[in-house]
């Protein structure tokens, strides 16, 4: 049994202006101990698909899935309540702005403890000894001392490194690091996912990370999923994507990287974006009828501004959504199958 | 230093408007040399420096003086006497203000939109556009007056203190819940809030903890001014409830011209100022640990 099964999961915003189609028929599973990486530009859908997983999106967002289940769970069917149990106990996130993250009116010892002393009903003087654990885990000099400052008095990286420490507190099944080295420093970013990459296997904790770059993804994870315009275009191991890429949108990604090997680590990786492709990612207000990805496809025909591709597998774990691939393309309405 | 500053405009001011205690334009059926005499008694017949000089004097010793009009009376004992009943009602208002105002301020902008928030809107608007003047007059007609359910002067029973207080209250209910709610909806969309929730903290631990420490800065900036406003006693309420507080006699005191207590209580009002915005930034301290270190 999956550790995370997301089936056909939609988030829409409902705001002012109309419905903002924020995730539409997003699917995807993952093992006990499997790390996934979600790559796509910004606005592709990334985050609001892993906040409403976790519940954690406004109530101005609408969410509904055919199923989530995590851990054997139905979460569709929980309650708040009983969803909170699970959030920073069985689920950690880390998210992108350490800056911001911490509550800069208390200690980091105090917001390291509070998953603690909240789910393992640990006493004061048992999260405080977890702690310290915990902050030498993450790799954080001079632990003691750590525990009684502000989070102003550290820097991002370091934040970080606290936010990570707190996210497996409680020995987490799933962590969600939603592009957590997005706003450090090049080299920053590389320690941060080396210690990810540490955490993981000493912990055996599943991953779901989050980012726009594909360096950053390949140093961590064996699976990858292209998400655009709120969709999954294509997904695949990272040597499927890589050197078996279907998806133009993938193409692109692919080209658009300073070198095209899934070797390069992130240091160079900040500087991969994904913006070097041409035109800008579609409007979820008001979302192209057929392929999101068709007005900047160069490949695109006209079944593509006209209907949604449907998926197609190419091997039990690679699978993409564009016309050009789908082998029965001229077969009306054939129920494809999910990857 | 501010405060030294402040006793001698007022001083000086106050020597500079045109009549004194015991001048004889006002006391028409008192015999003018006895008016000299009593005025030199008190050293009133004194060049203006000459008083000034007296009058720090007698202040560095913690002497306010004795009152011209209220024969006998010292300052001193009639701020003593004064300053506990405006504290008391002042004390009551205030945190009435504060649990009311964040409380509503609060909950309108967790449930923005909510009949509560509507509510509190239109409390807020009545709160901030209408003196507290015409709102204590009204009060005190229906519910004095017309409905007889409370009394209308005097501070005898708890009963006194309803109307009073909620008329002192009335505008900084409005003010504090405005900007509560706010900062709170600011605060609410900062990220540290998600990383409470995902947590899985319940929502009042977010809240409170996370959301309203944060949140209530501005309100604690507006609690000096607004502590040294109400403990020292407010001169329409008082005088409309017939409370003998401070802010009563020093109401009297201006149309008595007298001197001496019109000197003691603007001290003791400047005083009060600054004693509470040092407990302001004390308070920023203890909330806000940035504040703390560069302290
Ligand atoms: N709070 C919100 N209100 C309205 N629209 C939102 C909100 N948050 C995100 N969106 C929209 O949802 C889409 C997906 O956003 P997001 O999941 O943050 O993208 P990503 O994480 O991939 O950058 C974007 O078009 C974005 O504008
Ligand atoms: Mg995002």
């Amino acid at each position: 049994m999956p550790l995370l099964i997301l089936d056909d999961l939609n988030a829409t915003f409902h705001i002012a202006a109309g419905d903002v189609q924020a995730v539409r028929g997003l699917s995807l599973q993952l093992e006990e101990g499997e790390s996934i990486g979600i790559v796509g530009e910004s606005g592709s859908g990334k985050s609001a698909a892993m906040l409403s997983v976790m519940g954690l999106l406004p109530a101005t967002c609408e969410v509904s899935a055919r199923s989530i289940v995590f851990n054997n769970i139905e979460l569709t069917r929980i309650g708040r309540r009983d969803l909170r149990k699970l959030l920073g106990k069985d689920i950690g996130m880390v998210f992108q702005d350490p800056m911001t993250s911490l509550n800069p009116l208390y200690t980091i010892g105090s917001q390291l403890t509070e998953s603690l002393r909240l789910h393992l009903r640990y006493t004061p003087r048992q999260a405080r000894e977890r702690a310290l654990e915990l902050l030498r885990m993450v790799e954080i000099p001079s632990p003691e001392t750590r525990l009684k400052q502000y989070p102003y008095e550290l820097s991002g990286g370091m934040r970080q490194r606290v936010m990570i420490a707190s996210a497996i507190s409680c020995n987490p099944k799933l962590i969600i690091a939603d592009e957590p080295t997005t706003a450090l420093d090049v080299t920053i970013q590389a320690q941060i996912l080396d210690l990810l990459m540490s955490l993981k296997q000493k912990l055996n904790v599943s991953i779901v990370l989050i980012s726009h770059d594909l360096g950053v993804i390949t140093s961590l994870c064996r699976r990858i999923l292209v998400m655009y315009g709120g969709m999954m275009v294509e997904t695949g191991t990272t040597r499927e994507v890589f050197y078996d890429a279907r998806h133009p949108y993938t193409w692109g990604l692919l080209r658009s990287r300073p070198s095209g090997s899934p070797q390069t680590q992130s240091a160079d990786g900040a500087r991969g974006r994904l913006v070097s492709l041409p035109g800008a990612p579609p409007d979820m207000l008001h979302p192209p009828p057929g392929c999101p990805f068709a007005p900047r496809c160069p490949h695109a025909m006209r079944i593509c501004n006209e209907y949604i591709p449907p998926i197609t597998d190419f091997s039990s774990t690679h699978a993409a959504a564009c016309h050009l691939v789908y082998a029965n393309a001229r077969l009306p309405k054939k129920e494809a199958s999910h990857g | 230093m501010t405060i030294f500053i402040l006793i001698t405009v007022t001083f000086f001011l106050m020597h500079a408007v045109p009549g004194g205690p015991f001048s004889p334009a006002e006391e028409k059926n008192v015999p003018p040399e006895v008016l000299a005499r009593i005025a030199s008694m008190y050293g009133l017949d004194k060049p203006v420096g000459e008083q000034y000089i007296l009058y720090i004097k007698n202040l560095l010793h913690g002497d306010l003086g004795v009152s011209y009009k209220k024969t006998g009376t010292g300052v001193n004992e009639l701020v003593e006497r004064g300053f506990p009943v405006s504290a008391r009602v002042g004390a009551w208002a205030i945190a009435l203000a504060l649990i009311i105002g964040v409380g509503l301020g609060v909950l309108s902008a967790i449930w923005r939109g909510s009949p509560v928030d509507v509510f509190s809107l239109i409390l807020a608007t009545v709160g901030i556009s209408i003196p507290m003047f015409v709102i204590s007059l009204l009060l005190l007609r229906v519910f004095a007056g017309m409905l007889k359910w409370l009394p209308s002067y005097g501070l005898t029973s708890w009963r006194h203190y309803i109307l009073p207080v909620a008329c002192l209250s009335f505008n900084p209910v409005a003010y504090i819940a405005r900007q509560t709610r706010s900062s709170m909806l600011e605060v609410m969309e900062q990220d540290y809030i998600r990383s409470a929730r995902a947590k899985g903290l319940p929502e009042l631990v977010v809240i409170v903890k996370h959301g309203l420490k944060n949140a209530v800065m501005p309100v604690v900036t507006y609690l000096g001014p607004l502590v040294a406003g109400l403990l020292t006693g407010s001169f329409v309420v008082e005088r409309l409830f017939s409370i003998p507080g401070i802010g009563r006699d020093f109401v009297t005191s201006i149309t008595d011209r007298d001197y001496t207590v019109i000197m003691g209580i603007t001290i003791f009002f400047g005083a009060f100022v600054v004693i509470s915005n040092l407990v302001v930034d004390i308070l920023y301290a203890v909330i806000d640990p940035k504040v703390r270190i560069t302290e």
